[in-house]
């Protein structure tokens, strides 16, 4: 095909792709609020965020531990470990936690949503609901959207924790940093208006992003195993994607 | 007086050839009868992929109509008409007096109160128990209390033979015991109308008779209108008081005896296919391009 | 106690550990306001202040007793310190404050020596005895510089 046919064609495709996805979250966040669904709601955090804890806890700590190894050693060369604290602090809080916890969530909650919404596609239990007169929308897709962007932010802040207190067991426990400076280090660094602030709407803005990827993608999925798959492929691909390139642009724009 | 033995009256030769309906034209008996649901001059196509294309069809108020017709041929898709989940690219469907394809949506959903629907594996929720997969529609459409709804759900478990399910998740449930629930949720709302998508597909022969006299029994009950689809031929002629048969984008429809004693090959070569015996598949070939 | 009332117990608790999470990560670590008492207003000019940062600790004998709560120029390009202490400090108004560093390359902190006056310091007041941050590469080099002249 003749590449600007092609760019052309592409550029429709995606034009749509977004039209769609913004009329499908309008139509999302209407129903969402008639009637509200508290008990889905819960039913949708344990299954988006309590499931998630573990491997965010876990991770975090681990991730926090190799910041503390590496900075350590790279710091030690100048008599400057006092600095630890700082170094970890300022890297979680800005970049790895928001980022690291959104490709976390993506691949082990989005996942599971794109594939729950589009096998209840498949299995015809959308149009069960329907036949009762329950907007599908209102009572599957909100509660699990909704679910997902409460949870991303407080999952974030537990993966920063976590990761200060990896960084704190390697950096004190291991290496011998004094864990007074280590603290210190972290709460002088900080700031509520240029790093937590702009960390939690990053988280925020991810859980948005991730839980309308997620959605869209089981909602609009064809209605067989075929479409159950891709649709947790794409879900984890474009969601990941996303959050890394947003990333860029919100700290770009965080910044200046 | 049965819907059969009005058909048996209204039909004195007895040998009325059934022939092609053309659109608007439904050719059959039930011309006289009150239809309950009527569709004219369905149109719809998926992609190049034509699914109808100008099929008409009417059921009869308080009958118990049967669906038949290849697999593919577009059974589900007609329910799923006629319950308003999907739109025709053309023609309309008269439901009483209601015309239903031009409704948006948020109409739909009120006129989807008069309809029940059993969904072929059943479309019950997965992650909910049995008993809040029946006490759904209570909960959301009616202000009744816990203790009602129980009553109710409890009632409806027992009109279609089931017992001691309450706690258990869909997961759990045979084939059987799913249609059932379905069946339950189908009907505690009670519908005017009920359609049900392969009520025997995947259940034993006699599990076959248990739902049949299940269905039979709730018409008996209810009169509801119930449109069934079902591949089942012996099946179908032991509770049909209508068939509708579904060929190329067309649809033939008349009695059980009309249908039986019908001289359309492709009727024959349905009917005979469900008998022991040798077949010519030839008869289905290039059906496409004859209608 | 059914299922559902322990997986919203276990809901409430996800929630309400990582609000706490998102507390402590805004009001501790974020000093969106400082942690542990404050109110004396305290100012004190330095022609160097290195690299100290907002919400630098402020110490009297090592003891953490406040922190910087801004930094800015005054007219006569001094920079001007305001820290917020804590209300319960008696200081005299001949006390000084000097920018220290916490070992070599570490963070930097502001020490305030008690003086021996009668009169203590209001808030609002400004402490005028300072002393300036000690830049190490200043320092270096004007050791080089000064082996260098002993050379020629
Ligand atoms: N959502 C859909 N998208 C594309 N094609 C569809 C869709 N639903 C049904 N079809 C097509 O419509 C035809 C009729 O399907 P269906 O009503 O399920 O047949 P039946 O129930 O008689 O076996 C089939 O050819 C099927 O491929
Ligand atoms: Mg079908």
């Amino acid at each position: 095909m003749n590449p600007v046919i092609g760019l052309g064609a592409w550029t429709v495709k995606v034009i749509g792709a977004f039209g769609r996805m913004t009329s499908f979250a309008v139509q999302t966040a209407v129903a969402s609020m008639r009637p509200f669904r508290g008990r889905r709601l819960v039913e949708e955090l344990y299954r988006i965020g309590v499931r998630s804890l573990v491997i965010i806890l876990l991770s975090g700590f681990v991730v926090g531990g190799v910041l503390g190894l590496q900075g350590y050693t790279s710091l030690a060369r100048f008599g400057a470990e006092d600095l630890l604290g700082s170094g970890v602090a300022l890297i979680l809080i800005r970049e790895l936690g928001p980022v690291v916890t959104s490709l976390l969530v993506t691949g082990r909650a989005g996942s599971s949503i794109a594939a729950g919404i589009a096998s209840m596609n498949a299995t015809e239990q959308l149009d069960g609901l329907r036949m009762m007169s329950v907007n599908p929308l209102g009572f599957v897709v909100a509660p699990n959207a909704l679910a997902m962007i409460l949870a991303m932010p407080l999952l974030s802040a537990l993966f920063i924790l976590s990761g200060l207190l990896g960084g704190y067991t390697v950096g004190s426990q291991l290496l011998g940093v004094d864990p007074g400076r280590y603290l210190t280090g972290i709460e002088t660094v900080t700031t509520f208006e240029d790093d937590v602030a702009g960390s939690l709407l990053k988280a925020l803005i991810f859980g948005v992003l991730v839980a309308l990827i997620s959605t869209y993608h089981g909602y609009t999925a064809s209605r067989n195993a075929q479409g159950v798959s891709d649709a947790t492929t794409n879900t984890v691909v474009i969601g990941s994607v996303t959050t890394l390139v947003v990333n860029y642009f919100f700290t770009a724009l965080w910044s200046s | 007086m049965t819907v059969r033995d009005r058909l048996g009256e209204g039909d004195p030769t007895g040998a009325r050839p059934a022939t092609p309906s053309g659109p608007g034209t439904p050719a059959t008996i039930l011309d006289e009868e009150p239809a309950h649901v009527d569709a004219l001059g369905l149109r719809l196509a998926y992609g190049a992929n034509k699914v109808f294309d100008g099929l008409s069809c009417r059921f009869a108020q308080g009958a118990i109509s049967c669906i038949i017709g290849a697999s593919g041929s577009g059974k589900s898709t007609l329910l799923k008409l006629i319950a308003c989940l999907i739109k025709p690219d053309f023609g309309d469907i008269w439901v009483g007096d209601q015309e239903i394809t031009c409704m948006p949506e948020s109409q739909a959903m009120v006129f989807r109160r008069r309809i029940g629907m059993l969904f072929q594996a059943g479309a019950l929720l997965d992650s909910m128990t049995v008993f809040e997969n029946v006490a759904l529609p209570l909960r959301e459409k009616t202000r009744l209390t816990e203790k009602e709804i129980e009553e109710e759900v409890h009632l409806q478990f027992e009109a279609v033979g089931l017992d001691k399910v309450d706690k258990l998740l869909p997961g759990e449930l045979s084939g059987g015991m799913r249609k059932r629930v379905a069946l339950a949720r189908a009907m505690i709302t009670r519908p005017e109308i009920l359609l049900v998508d392969e009520p025997f597909s995947g259940l034993d022969p006699i599990a076959v008779r248990v739902v049949e006299a299940l269905l039979l029994d709730l018409r008996e009950r209810t009169g509801v209108t119930m449109i069934l689809v079902n591949h089942d031929i012996p099946s179908t002629m032991r509770i049909a008081d209508q068939i509708v048969f579904i060929v190329g984008r067309r649809t033939l429809s008349g009695s059980v005896e009309e249908m039986q004693q019908s001289e359309d090959r492709r009727v024959r070569a349905f009917i005979d296919a469900a008998s022991p015996g040798e077949i010519d598949p030839s008869v289905w070939q290039g059906q496409e391009s004859e209608l | 106690m059914t299922n559902t009332t322990i997986r919203d117990l276990v809901v409430g608790l996800f929630v309400a550990v990582g609000m706490v999470a998102i507390a402590y990560m805004s009001f501790s670590l974020g000093g969106l306001s400082y942690a542990g008492p404050g109110g004396l207003q305290i100012f004190a000019t330095f022609n160097e202040i290195g690299g100290l940062n907002k919400r630098a600790p402020v110490v009297i004998g090592g003891v953490k007793v406040g922190q910087v709560t801004r930094i800015a120029l005054d007219d006569e390009y001094y920079a001007r310190i305001e820290m917020d202490l804590d209300a319960r400090l008696n200081l005299p108004d001949d006390s000084s404050a000097a920018i220290l560093t916490r070992g070599l390359l570490g963070n930097q902190f502001i020490s305030i020596e008690p003086g021996a006056s009668e009169d203590l310091l209001e808030p609002g007041a400004e402490i005028s005895l300072t002393e300036d941050a000690v830049i190490m590469e200043r320092l270096i080099g004007r050791v080089i510089s000064n082996l260098g002249g002993d050379g020629s």
